[in-house]
């Protein structure tokens, strides 16, 4: 009687370690949420991701965060393979339909900007440095006999 | 070719500091009035061609003609490099603050080699490239063998490849800037010559 209780616990532990992964979308960008029966967060377990046009090559690779979650940023349109992996012995391959996602503005100042700032404070010091070097001091003029006639 | 802050230990960087300082004040004294110019449009050179990026053995390089610098300035480029590296920094995230002293030790080397080479008795073509190969060479062996004593990166090996491979095209970017430079006006090497 106590074997087939304990094959029973057993398997009620393993079930309770069931390793899923739950979708969301925000501003094209996909969060898989893993998780153990969705309570417990996997986190840090290995993640790769492949696009639709290349089954060998990663597209991304990495691990999941405290709380469990990846996020990426979709290039092409078509199913993505989403594979998390505890290196415990838990994995699950997740297949996603996903959008190109849309590119993030970086606010980053125009490198074109930049470069007419640095040219324009380059040359500003150098002709600071210029002006500084070309002035002459003040020497006392010779004094010619003819200027000291009337 | 830019080491980032974070990566060299504090002290040696502060060291470097000490030691880049001391060489603009030997090598940048009593500049004249009629070399300024001159300093101001290589170090506009220089400033801008950090920004002709392209990829190359899974990271991206740029062009940096710190041997032309070297051929056109003599010892005059050990203060434009540090200047420009610092405008480079503060405008363009190329390489950090902290660790500027080490860039400016490492690439004015290779600038300084690069006006010793100019200086050789050889063909105008054959000096101008082993000019500007040596302006990227040296500093990037002296950054490889930086990282390799601070334990980071993918190896001596793995840089010295890539920027190889650079310094190769710096060679034939400044062959090419000094044979129009030959013709267009030559002055500017004859002076640097002296």
């Amino acid at each position: 009687v106590r074997l087939p209780l304990l094959f029973l616990l057993l398997a009620q532990v393993s079930l309770a370690h069931d390793l899923s992964v739950t979708e969301q979308r925000a501003a094209g960008a996909v969060i898989m949420t893993c998780s153990y029966s969705g309570t417990e967060p996997a986190a840090y377990a290995a993640v790769v991701i492949f696009g639709p046009s290349d089954a060998k090559t990663e597209f991304q690779n990495g691990r999941t965060d405290a709380r469990g979650r990846f996020v990426f940023l979709p290039d092409q349109a078509g199913e993505w393979r989403f594979i998390v992996d505890d290196e415990l012995g838990h994995r699950v391959e997740k297949r996603v339909m996903a959008g190109v996602a849309a590119s993030v503005p970086t606010g980053a100042q125009p490198v074109w900007q930049k470069l007419v700032l640095g040219l324009a404070v380059i040359g500003g010091a150098s002709g600071i440095l210029y002006g500084m070097k070309s002035r002459r001091p003040n020497r006392p003029q010779p004094i010619s006999e003819s200027d000291d006639r009337p | 070719m830019h080491i980032a802050d974070g990566i060299l230990p504090v002290g040696a960087c502060v060291a470097a500091h000490g030691i880049a300082l001391a060489g603009i004040s030997w090598l940048g004294r009593r500049i004249a009035a009629e070399e300024v110019v001159r300093l101001g449009l290589i170090s506009s050179a220089v400033f801008v061609a950090s920004t002709v990026h392209f990829p190359l053995g899974g990271t991206s390089v740029h062009l940096g003609l710190y041997g032309l610098a070297g051929i056109i300035l003599g010892h005059r480029c050990f203060p434009v490099i540090f200047t420009t590296l610092l405008f480079q920094s503060l405008l363009l995230q190329h390489g950090g603050l902290l660790v500027l002293g080490v860039n400016a030790i490492n690439i004015g080397c290779g600038a300084l080699c690069a006006a010793m080479v100019w200086r050789s008795p050889l063909p105008d073509s054959v000096r101008a490239f082993l000019a500007g190969f040596v302006g990227t060479a040296i500093p990037a062996a002296l950054m490889a063998t930086e990282f390799q004593i601070a334990g980071y990166g993918r190896g001596f090996g793995v840089v010295a490849m890539v920027y190889l491979a650079v310094a190769a095209i710096e060679g034939a970017v400044t062959t090419f800037i000094v044979s129009f430079l030959r013709r267009v006006r030559p002055a500017v090497l004859a002076r640097a010559a002296a």
